[in-house]
């Protein structure tokens, strides 16, 4: 941590400067973002890279205005330099606004928050990184042996990460944090005769050291993950169309979740601040409170999950992070807010303001979006089923920039007869608006098949990737079209 | 930390550590960037930013093996300790199968005539004039809350390599981005872009006036069924396809199995009528460079010439193990065109909706997304510009419609190219194109159930 206190002085000293300067509200980031980055494609070593982001970043509310300013030139007069201009920034956008920028009142914090890797991006050296994943690899190609099959492009990314910050702001938070990350990406491909390619990406990803590449327990995934495709080439079938029920899997649940319930109760899309880019949103400050599902799944955003990819305790505005009701017995519980959106709506910020990098401002994220289980066993969830269909993965998805209408393409899909699972089915494609979605749920997956997977959500101009969870349990729809 | 050296100065000494610490080859690129970019919502400034920063990028080669890193960290102290990281960590790695060393100059470069404008930062005031003037038309034009960003860049980018190569190019570019919306739902919408190297080359007012027009046009509906149709697809529409494709034309994912071009070269993937080109010397172009980040100087290449598929783009290591020459693209770990370039067709615009009899005209899209890179199966949502035509005429504008199809069937289809040609690049275009209208056979439009 080095050289990090030093940062510290210098945050001070921008904050007395702004303070100086007249600035209603202001507030200094420090962040230390460093990566360790390995590719491994077929084996062989395909690149090392390592990245590092440190710098300050300035936030000030200034006469009806908002200003961002950042640098990573660390001296007294580049952050002297920094902070007017985000003034002068302020000033001028507040001129041309017909309603002042006002941030929701909010404890002032002091704390800090440090999460200790048990196994740091020291404690194992990159070439036993490499050695770990060319083991996977060695154990791919015996089991593309075993199977007959053929997997000709075998992709692994792995990335270690330690974010460091330190954030004060003119009502006196002071926070600092230390939370080290892992994140692995695998792009498996296979072949097959006149059938073609088939293709699948797996991320995951914690708040955690090296030591979690053992729990992953990625030999015996990469295995079943290899089995499978191979089977959806040589064994899966057209899905049945039409009115259907569906069981989605955690994976599906989780995009489902995230796209179609987290972005759209982001309220700074509610408000429109990021209709140029991602979009709006089909719901209204007006549907808080009214029925958007059927009342059996309730979905939560808790970005306070120990070691989970989008944990924070404190959000990059100093507020202390909490779980999140997004949907409640059915209805509209709860958006995700900042301060200056909390302010809008006339409710305290539930800490959802987030910044992947000192250069970015903080804007409204997801942290962990699921579906909180419920009481159903996998096989109760199947057993009324007369026909339908499994989906248990996703490849291609989308949705619209309203969060309205969206599409899921099954890649691990089987059908359900008479409440078992028969066959594998190819690319089921389940084209749905969200609240037929949400509406069509009759059956939620109990504790033990709840299941998170990890990603880089992308918003917010210049974009920010942020590390989320989604997931769930499985759920059941009923009745549903299955087309496309 | 109070050490603040100029880049080219930076760059050399940097490498001067590395040639000293025994490595065999250090590649050094310094750039130096100051940003504005002023967000607005509703009609009013949402937030205005401004980033002053310095990016270093560093290649260290050992006995044929490599690491890299980027780094935004300034002082020369925290980079010599970074360098000195890399040159321990390096030997402690394996070797780059198809290894090949950084080229070796001094090269001569390209003397393009690319615009050069400071005042894209310097001048504030006419920064904010612009984003008034471009909400200001959108909502004479029909739109009633209009958004948007602008982003303007001044930066210096310095490379010093142990190949002998000194070389620093300076560049500015600004982008605007206008989005429309006719009605409080926010399903009438339009979107107008503006890109240019010079603040007096982008025209705020021009793109506020498409956003509102568009969104306008939006506002009448009509029903339409899920199907296959023919279509024309604007050009914010094929920049988007386009700038998604930038990626798959990368050698680095044709590699990696990542890219329905893979194993392509020389074969017809696209209508005889289409002719794309990476052209990095494009005087306004928003991603014009004169050498690439082996300092390898950047060249107009072929990408797809009259419907075959010529070159994947390149940096050293892929160009080995492809067996071909650089093509000027580097990228350290991922090849990338700089500017995509379309060339024009002989049809107006007009003439490609006159010939519909039925279809449809989609402005714009987002959110393209493969099932399988491999195949080039994706779907993508239009927006902003969503129209019905019949008999050659628009007759209304259509909801909640998805395109779904084949990457190479789509291009394949393509039966016409307009001669208007513009310069595309916002956030759902990350890589700029320029871009023209297409007219396409037999897309698959759907829509999803409950709508």
């Amino acid at each position: 941590m080095s050289g990090f206190d030093e940062l510290k002085d210098y945050a001070d000293y921008a904050l007395r400067v702004a303070e100086s300067e007249g600035a209603e509200f202001c507030e200094v980031r420090c962040q230390d973002d460093q990566v360790e980055g390995i590719i491994i494609k077929n084996g062989a070593l395909e690149g090392i890279k390592a990245g590092r982001r440190r710098g300050v970043g300035i936030r000030v509310l200034y006469r009806g205005g908002l200003g961002f300013s950042s640098t990573n030139v660390i001296t007294r007069e580049s952050l002297k330099t920094a902070v007017v201009r985000a003034l002068k920034l302020a000033m001028i956008a507040g001129a041309h606004r017909k309603r002042n920028i006002v941030f929701s009142r909010e404890e002032a914090p002091v704390d800090s928050d440090v999460i200790r890797p048990k196994l740091s991006m020291e404690s194992m050296p990159v070439d036993e990184r490499i050695s770990f994943l060319s083991e996977v690899d060695k154990m791919i190609l015996s089991k593309e042996a075993e199977l007959k099959g053929k997997v000709p492009w075998r992709v692994f990314r792995l990335e270690g990460s330690i974010t460091e910050k330190f954030i004060i702001n003119t009502n006196g938070a002071e926070l600092y944090s230390y939370v080290p990350r892992t994140y692995l990406e695998a792009i498996l491909t296979t072949f097959e005769g006149p059938k073609g390619y088939e293709q699948v990406i797996i991320e995951l990803g914690e708040s955690r050291g090296f030591e979690v590449l053992k729990e992953w327990r990625i030999m015996e995934r990469m295995e079943r993950e290899v089995e499978t495709l191979v089977k959806i080439l040589r064994e899966a079938e057209s899905p049945p169309k039409g009115k259907l029920d569906v069981v989605l899997g955690p994976q599906v649940v989780g995009i489902a979740v995230h796209e179609s319930v987290g972005h759209p109760y982001e309220a700074d899309r509610i408000l429109g601040r990021e209709a140029a880019q991602a979009g709006e949103s089909f719901v209204t400050m007006e549907m808080l409170g009214t029925r958007i599902g059927s009342g059996c799944a309730n979905v939560v955003d808790d970005p306070t999950i120990p070691h989970s990819f989008g944990y924070y305790k404190y959000d990059d505005e100093g507020v202390r992070a909490r779980k999140r009701y997004l949907i409640k017995e059915g209805m509209i519980n709860e958006f995700l807010h900042n301060r200056e959106t909390a302010y809008i709506f006339g409710v305290s910020s539930n800490a959802a303001a987030r910044a992947v990098s000192y250069d970015r401002e903080p804007i409204i994220r997801m942290a962990n979006t699921y579906v909180e289980p419920g009481d159903y066993s996998f096989e109760e969830l199947l057993e009324d089923v007369k026909l339908g269909v499994y989906i248990k993965t996703f490849g291609e998805w989308n949705i619209d920039d309203r969060r309205f209408n969206q599409r899921y393409v099954g890649k691990e899909a089987y059908l359900i007869e008479k409440g078992e699972l028969t066959k594998l089915v190819s690319a089921p494609i389940l084209e749905i608006t969200t609240p037929k979605l949400w509406s069509s749920v009759d059956a939620v997956g109990k504790e033990e098949l709840l299941e998170f997977c990890a990603a880089l959500c992308g918003k917010g101009d210049p974009e920010q990737l942020c590390p989320v969870w989604m997931g769930g349990p499985p759920i059941r729809l009923r009745k549903v079209v299955l087309g496309g | 930390m109070e050490n603040w050296m100029k880049p080219m100065d930076l760059a050399k000494r940097t490498v001067d550590l590395g040639r000293r610490a025994g490595v065999d080859d250090v590649i050094c690129v310094v750039i130096d960037s100051e940003r504005r970019q002023i967000r607005f919502a509703n009609n009013q400034i949402t937030v205005s930013k401004a980033w002053f920063d310095r990016t270093v990028k560093l290649y260290v080669a050992k006995d044929r093996r490599i690491i890299t890193s980027e780094e935004k960290v300034s002082d020369y102290e925290s980079l010599s300790l970074s360098l000195k990281r890399m040159v321990e960590n390096v030997k402690l790695l394996r070797e780059i199968p198809g290894y090949t060393s950084i080229p070796k100059g001094p090269f001569r470069y390209p003397s393009t005539n690319l615009y050069y404008d400071k005042r894209v930062v310097s001048d504030e005031d006419k920064l904010f004039e612009s984003v008034e003037v471009a909400i200001n038309s959108a909502i004479e034009n029909g739109g009633c809350r209009v958004s948007g960003v602008l982003i303007a860049e001044c930066f210096t980018r310095t490379l010093v390599s142990t190949g002998g190569i000194e070389v620093e190019e300076k560049g500015t570019r600004i982008a605007m981005t206008v989005r429309a919306f006719a009605d409080e739902k926010g399903e009438a919408q339009g979107m107008g872009v503006t890109v240019s190297r010079r603040i007096d080359g982008i025209d705020p007012e021009g793109a506020g006036k498409e956003a509102g027009q568009i969104a306008r046009d939006m506002l009448k509906t009509v029903k339409a069924e899920p199907g296959t149709y023919d279509a024309v697809l604007g050009p914010y529409f094929v920049a988007n396809l386009l700038s998604y494709c930038a990626y798959l034309f990368s050698a680095f994912f044709v590699d990696m199995g990542v890219s329905p071009f893979v194993g392509k070269l020389g074969q017809r993937i696209a209508s005889e009528k289409i002719t794309v080109i990476d052209d990095p010397h494009l005087p306004d172009g928003y991603n014009s460079h004169i050498f690439d980040d082996e300092g390898y100087p950047t060249q107009r290449n072929f990408l797809i010439k009259e419907g075959v598929l010529k070159t994947y783009v390149h940096n050293g290591i892929t160009a080995k193990k492809f067996g071909v020459n650089r093509t000027g693209n580097a990228g350290w770990e991922m090849p990338l065109p700089w500017n995509i370039v379309i060339r024009e067709g002989d049809r107006r615009t007009e003439e490609l909706i006159e010939d519909l009899q039925e279809g449809f005209y989609f402005l714009n899209t987002w959110y393209t997304r493969f099932q399988n890179y491999i195949t080039g199966d994706f779907s993508t949502i239009p927006r902003d510009g969503i129209f019905y035509v019949k008999n050659g005429e628009i007759v209304g504008s259509v909801r909640g419609v998805r395109v779904a199809g084949n990457i190479i069937k789509l291009f394949e289809d393509i039966n016409g190219v307009s001669r208007e040609i513009k310069q595309v690049y916002w956030w759902e275009t990350p890589v700029p194109v320029l871009s023209s209208t297409i007219s396409v056979r037999g897309i698959k439009v759907t829509k999803a159930y409950g709508a």
